[in-house]
């Protein structure tokens, strides 16, 4: 029942940086996936550009391995940012007082997706 | 006519008690996700046959509760029912009940049947809920699993608040608590529906993305509520999570109200709801720690008697006085074949030779004898290891520590009685070693180290001594912090240097703890002494290595056996003395301008950078010496729980193996002597007891009449 799974046009290169696409559950139930995810991501040195319009379902199990993505970006000096957050996504970070330490580094963050 | 059971009694026990052992071993096999089913069979055989026996000897309680456990575990091994790690916790917590229950029924005391009766309810819960098709328990338990208590506080249901703008949440989940269908975010969103939040979150112990455990909540919060919602309404938010976090709700702007307002009765501050352990998980190994006190055969090696055969079916059960008996023999046997060495000594002649040959034969066979008698009295030192597993695995999740426990040599076999006296203090170094020792995976990937930490207990045999040792590669000891500290306690002078052996040797100083924070398992200062105090009194040695950021070893040194002794003859006028060899750092002949003589007549000793207390041993025994004058005899430096003492002597005699009896049982206990032997000419020489003479140098006047009268 997970959605979500890697495909080539999640890591879209536009220009020198890679996009990866959040799929729509990011909760425990998808986690194995999501880690795999955005383990993938710090195989690549180029700065990742980070969609997450199509999250519809999130919990802290998911919030915790994009926290976990980002302190492991801040370690490599690998660059990310946040193109687009669903509205699901963005209450969550604020709900969970993450919003500070998911911020993309370096550079300012978009506002919401639709 | 009607048998009486209770003389089977035992046997029961003691058997119950090992299959207990081979239970939990293969319950800790199946969490590794071994799935043998040979290991399930074990389990179930174990549970089946506790059942039968408790039946039959009609201990119904523990009877019924084995029952239930019987019950799960054959829908196990029939594969109706997967070991899933809520189940296989509730099967290691059903073994420590069953054991309180054991011990409780041995002791002839009433069992307690609280923890037994929620458990028993836990188990039963499982068994009822509905097992979906692919062999995975749905809801199998409404509530979380009930080893954890709650302490809470006597807080008014119908306290609304009036008073105070709202409520502080500290929220920190448990390891458990995603696993069991909780989400934080969830609870926070509730949260947020009584009022206005104000959130901040500690990150610090996220470990890197390659590590981290997904279903592993690693954050926690601190909440401002800004509600008029009662502390009840707030608490039902984390209500599916209590026993899976600590939480605290404490009223905001709680300070100013005072004993006196007319609103409330009598309670200032709402007494947080924290989360308690259980009696038996906070010390886990409490039951096996107390060999002494429960009168009953001692629970470290878990035998009744000695081992007879290393043999799986091959072997018989012996009475620990048995052994005993035999090894006070073969004992008398050892100092009647040196007496008679020594008669054919200066005997001359050709059947003087064949005598003299013979008699080595003798020697030869009679040190084999002893050295086989003293081998069944030994264990391998796995009966201690054995628990390690479990109390790491336990520890190490409460803590938040990822930790791979490691164990070599576990064959290595020592003395039953060394063995139960080294259990309190190896338990007590590998918890400090999971406490202080190893670091949080966040903390330990800052600094580059793997997220897993590992101990590792490694046992062999030296050169007539068992050495064991506990590493760790976790933080390892701060020489600064503990010089600190020990400025701080007076331990040490400000200006005084200390070489790294006499640092790391500060930590073993009564009361003397570094821990930041006293937590509930170690850190309260009352360890370290104890262990080296325990491991001194069986002529052991202790010695801790470390290296700061890289991690830390103790090395602890024990002697084969306590049946004999290696020692140092030295006489005394017309007396002989044995010391023993391990408490020995050197002899010397002393040079006049080393002594010195203080105010209150002790003398001292100037050797290198250390003053060391004289002990004339002639003036302490009331014997009457051959030499008086420092500079004529001789002076035996000894050590004993990081002291040294010299000891002036008039002769250094041969060094031998010299068998132990026991001055208590034979005569009385004397200050200063630690037992008595009989030498090859039949002389009864005393040994000294280091420790014990040490002790005697603080209060002089008193004990050295005693010692002298005896």
């Amino acid at each position: 029942m997970t959605a979500g799974l890697l495909t080539s046009s999640d890591l879209m290169r536009t220009g020198g940086r890679q996009r990866l696409t959040l799929s729509a559950d990011c909760t425990i139930r998808s986690a194995a996936e999501l880690r795999a995810q955005l383990c993938a991501q710090l195989e690549h040195p180029a700065p990742v550009e980070i969609d997450g319009s199509t999250v519809e379902h999130i919990d802290a199990a998911g919030l915790q391995l994009l926290l976990a993505f980002s302190l492991d970006c801040i370690d490599r000096n690998k660059e990310y940012v946040w193109v687009s957050q669903s509205e699901t996504l963005s209450d969550a970070i604020a709900l969970t007082g993450l919003a500070a330490l998911l911020e993309s580094p370096g550079l300012a963050s978009v506002g919401r997706g639709a | 006519m009607s048998i009486d059971l209770a003389q089977f009694h035992d046997a029961f026990f003691s058997e119950s008690y090992e299959a207990l052992d081979s239970m939990e071993a293969a319950l800790l096999k199946l969490t590794d996700g071994d799935t043998d089913p040979e290991l399930i069979n074990t389990i179930f055989r174990v549970a089946h046959s506790i059942k039968g026996g408790s039946a039959t000897f009609g201990f119904s309680d523990i009877a019924a509760f084995t029952h239930t456990l019987e019950t799960l575990l054959d829908e196990i091994r029939a594969g109706k029912r997967t070991a899933s790690r809520d189940i296989v916790d509730a099967l290691l917590q059903s073994i420590d009940v069953i054991r309180d229950m054991l011990i409780a029924t041995q002791e002839k005391r009433p069992v307690t049947k609280d923890k037994a009766a929620e458990l028993h309810t836990y188990l039963e819960q499982i068994l009822a809920s509905p097992v979906a098709q692919n062999g995975v328990d749905v809801n199998h338990a409404s509530k979380p699993l009930p080893h954890y208590q709650i302490e809470s506080a006597a807080s008014g249901p119908t306290e609304r608040n009036t008073g105070h703008d709202g409520w502080r949440i500290r929220f920190i989940p448990g390891p458990d608590l995603i696993r069991n269908g909780n989400d934080p975010l969830r609870m926070l969103r509730e949260l947020s529906r009584f009022g206005k939040l104000s959130v901040r979150v500690d990150a610090s112990r996220i470990s890197t993305l390659a590590s981290i455990d997904p279903e592993v909540c690693s954050l926690s919060w601190t909440i401002e509520l800004g509600t008029s919602a009662t502390r009840d309404e707030v608490l039902s938010v984390f209500e599916w999570a209590i026993g899976e976090c600590e939480l605290t709700v404490e009223p905001i702007a709680a300070v100013a109200l005072p004993a006196e307002s007319s609103e409330r009765k009598a309670e200032p501050v709402t007494t947080p709801t924290y989360l308690v352990v259980g009696g038996e998980r906070t010390d886990p190994t409490a039951i096996e720690e107390k060999p002494g006190e429960q009168g009953q055969p001692s629970k470290g090696p878990k035998h009744s008697g000695g081992r007879a055969g290393v043999g799986e079916g091959n072997s018989i059960r012996i009475s620990i006085e048995k052994i005993d008996e035999l090894l006070n023999a073969v004992g008398e046997l050892v100092i009647t074949q040196s007496v008679l060495n020594q008669l054919a000594a200066p005997i001359d002649g050709r059947q003087a030779e064949e005598l003299r040959s013979a008699l080595a034969q003798l020697e030869r066979h009679m040190r084999s004898l002893q050295e086989s008698v003293m081998r069944v009295r030994m264990l391998p030192i796995s009966f201690v290891f054995n628990r390690f597993p479990r109390m790491v695995r336990d520890l190490g999740q409460r803590l938040g520590k990822r930790i791979e426990l490691r164990m070599s040599g576990d064959q290595t076999e020592l003395d039953k009685t060394v063995l139960e006296k080294i259990t309190d203090p190896l338990v007590h170094l590998v918890r400090n070693a999971v406490d202080h020792g190893i670091e949080t995976p966040s903390e330990r990937s800052t600094v580059g180290k793997s997220a897993v930490g590992t101990i590792t207990l490694h046992a062999y045999h030296k050169g007539g001594n068992v050495i064991v040792e506990v590493t760790d590669d976790g933080r390892g000891l701060d020489r600064q912090r503990i010089l600190k500290k020990a400025r701080e306690r007076g331990l040490v002078t400000a200006d005084e240097e200390l070489s790294e052996e006499k640092i790391f040797n500060l930590i073993f100083a009564p009361g003397f703890s570094t821990a930041e924070v006293v937590s509930d398992l170690s850190g309260r200062g009352v360890g370290m002494d104890v262990v080296r105090r325990n491991i001194n009194e069986i002529g052991g040695h202790v010695q801790v290595l470390s290296s700061q950021g890289k991690g830390s070893t103790v090395r602890i040194r024990l002697p084969l056996t306590l049946a004999i002794l290696d020692g140092q003859l030295a006489r005394v006028g017309s007396e002989i003395y044995v010391v023993p060899i391990l408490s020995i750092v050197e002899t010397i002949q002393v040079r006049r301008n080393d002594t010195s003589t203080m105010a209150n007549q002790v003398e001292l000793l100037r050797l290198r950078d250390e003053y060391v207390p004289i002990v004339r041993l002639y003036s302490l025994f009331g014997v009457e010496p051959e030499r008086t004058d420092l500079v004529d005899g001789l002076l035996m430096i000894v050590e004993a729980d990081g002291k040294r003492i010299g000891l002036y002597v008039d002769e250094l005699l041969s060094q031998q193996q010299v068998v132990i009896k026991s001055l208590e049982t034979n005569f009385r206990q004397v200050a200063g002597m630690s037992g008595a032997t009989m030498l090859g000419d039949g002389r009864v020489a005393l040994i000294l007891d280091i420790p014990g003479i040490i002790a005697l140098l603080q209060e002089p006047r008193a004990n050295a009449t005693e010692v002298r009268a005896a």
